[in-house]
């Protein structure tokens, strides 16, 4: 089980959530943040702050939003465009920094304005 | 394994490391996850095992709800819920009392904390744990909630009621509970009862008079989750804010300190390792310090089988001691860089949603007490206070000579 960030994060990127998370396991890619499922421990703090609402328990999901269950297991499971190896588990998002690359499906979002 | 080899080689920098290891000595077994007969319970004492049950709640999860009891009094708190409600509401409660809110009360809890300090001072002496800590985590707690607390009258009285409850909450999550027609739940649940009688009308009038307070954002926050929120579940809510680990952690933070004179002065020097001296105080007391669970569906777990329906405690303080996870892991270290996560919070799903607010009510209840003392010691009056308490575990009275 695990939390998953969905398409509200899109060019938002706020980060609040990057801040909560107690283990460090929210990663940035390029347009979006993204869930590593393995290093998530559930415990939701990431959801409150949030001010896209954009993170669920994948329980939880919208039906709209459930492809973003894979999606963020994706982009640690595959690899992402201009890389020959999946990201793995890293073990923490900070020192690993921005990754800069999103997966297919984030990147085939139309770009659209934020606020942030 | 003897408390002194547990200790190590590493000379202990505090006078409480051993003697604060003494006080689960009776947890530690020959592996990380063993079957306690008299328990009827498997006791885990590891860190990878104990992170892996706080965080697979649909394996591992509470007990409470099925506690002679536990209805009666919790009401509808978080700590009886599960699944989706769970969620839900633990979201509530960080969006309530989560970071910002905790910085925000600072001053105010800051502000609390040195008044009932400066009051105690004038006496020169003081019982540290129930006339200082207990009443400074209660008081903090009413103010951001919205009750007067000039009404010393009120307070004082409802301090009193909650000693019952909390003889009560320790038993109720002890073993295996106790009846609800005991005379301690009885006792508890009139005492509950009578706080109810004070507490409700606040709550009512606050429900059509909102104010910027914490009752108030309860009401309105509740019902996001449940629609028929009702003033009995504010009330609810409520208790996490009134009675909560920061006592018993306070207690034994204050403790220590009037053991380690040397500590104590490095402290008032500079009193920005506090917060680091509170970090370490969570690791290394563990106040809330066995975190029960109950097995879900058959796994799996440190080369030991559970069946659905067993019964798992899990030992804080011997998990926050992991050499793998902490160097010297046996000495109290106030300048500590935390290597890991402790779970003196607990973690996973069931992660405290009063982890902002409790470190901050703590730093400021030892940082106000510094600030209004010269120098802090164990009365010698008195003989010396016990650590005691399976569920919160601390040390109580705190008799101190408090010098100016």
């Amino acid at each position: 089980m695990t939390y998953v960030i969905t398409e509200a994060c899109v060019d938002c990127i706020h980060r609040d959530c990057v801040k909560e998370c107690p283990v460090d396991c929210i990663y940035e890619g390029a347009r979006a943040l993204y869930i590593q499922p393995d290093e998530c421990i559930n415990c939701g703090a990431c959801v409150p702050v949030c001010p896209e609402e954009a993170i669920f328990f994948e329980e939880d999901l919208p039906e709209s939003s459930k492809r973003h269950l894979q999606d963020n297991a994706d982009f640690f499971s595959q690899a992402l465009p201009g890389r020959s190896e999946p990201l793995g588990s890293p073990g923490a998002a900070t020192p690993l920094g921005r990754v800069g690359v999103d997966t297919p499906l984030v990147a085939s979002y139309p770009q659209r304005e934020t606020s942030s | 394994m003897a408390t002194s080899d547990m200790v190590g080689t590493r000379k202990a920098r505090c006078p409480i490391d051993t003697e604060v290891d003494a006080t689960f000595h009776q947890w530690v077994g020959d592996r990380s996850v063993y079957w306690n007969e008299e328990r009827k319970a498997w006791i885990v004492t590891g860190y990878a095992e104990s992170a892996r049950i706080l965080e697979e709640s649909a394996t591992f999860w509470r007990d409470i709800p099925q506690r002679d009891g536990a209805a009666e009094f919790w009401g509808r708190h978080l700590l009886v819920m599960e699944g989706r409600d769970h969620r839900r509401m633990h979201a509530v409660h960080m969006q309530l009392t989560g970071e910002k809110f905790s910085e925000d009360i600072r001053a105010r809890a800051r502000e609390i904390a040195r008044d009932l300090s400066a009051r105690l001072v004038k006496k020169g002496r003081a019982d540290l744990a129930a006339a200082y800590a207990d009443t400074a985590v209660f008081t903090i707690g009413a103010d951001f909630l919205g009750i007067d607390i000039t009404d010393t009258a009120m307070i004082a009285n409802l301090i009193e009621e909650m000693k019952f409850r909390a003889v009560w909450k320790e038993e109720l999550h002890s073993r295996d509970g106790i009846p609800f027609s005991s005379k301690v739940a009885q006792d508890g649940k009139a005492a509950i009862e009578r706080i109810a009688a004070v507490l409700l009308p606040i709550i009512r009038e606050r429900r059509g008079n909102p104010r910027d307070d914490l009752i108030s954002a309860i009401w309105k926050k509740g019902a996001t989750v449940f629609p028929d929120w009702n003033e009995r579940d504010v009330l609810s809510t409520m208790w996490s804010s009134l009675d909560n680990e920061t006592k018993p952690l306070s207690r034994g933070l204050l403790y220590t300190l009037c053991r380690d004179q040397e500590l104590q002065a490095r402290l008032r020097r500079d009193p920005s390792l506090i917060a680091g001296f509170v970090e370490e105080g969570l690791r290394f007391l563990t106040p809330f310090r066995t975190i029960r669970r109950q097995v879900r569906q058959d796994v799996e777990i440190g080369g030991q089988k559970m069946r659905a329906g067993d019964n798992i405690y899990l030992i804080t303080p011997l998990a926050n001691r992991d050499p793998e996870r902490w160097e010297c892991p046996h000495a109290f270290d106030a300048e500590r860089k935390q290597e890991s996560t402790h779970f003196a919070f607990g973690y996973g799903p069931g992660y405290c949603v009063g982890r902002y607010l409790g470190r901050v009510e703590a730093q400021e209840i030892v940082g106000a007490m510094l600030a209004e003392t010269s120098g802090l010691r164990l009365d010698p009056q008195y003989p010396n206070p016990e650590w005691a308490g399976e569920m919160y575990h601390s040390i109580m009275p705190v008799h101190a000579i408090l010098e100016r």
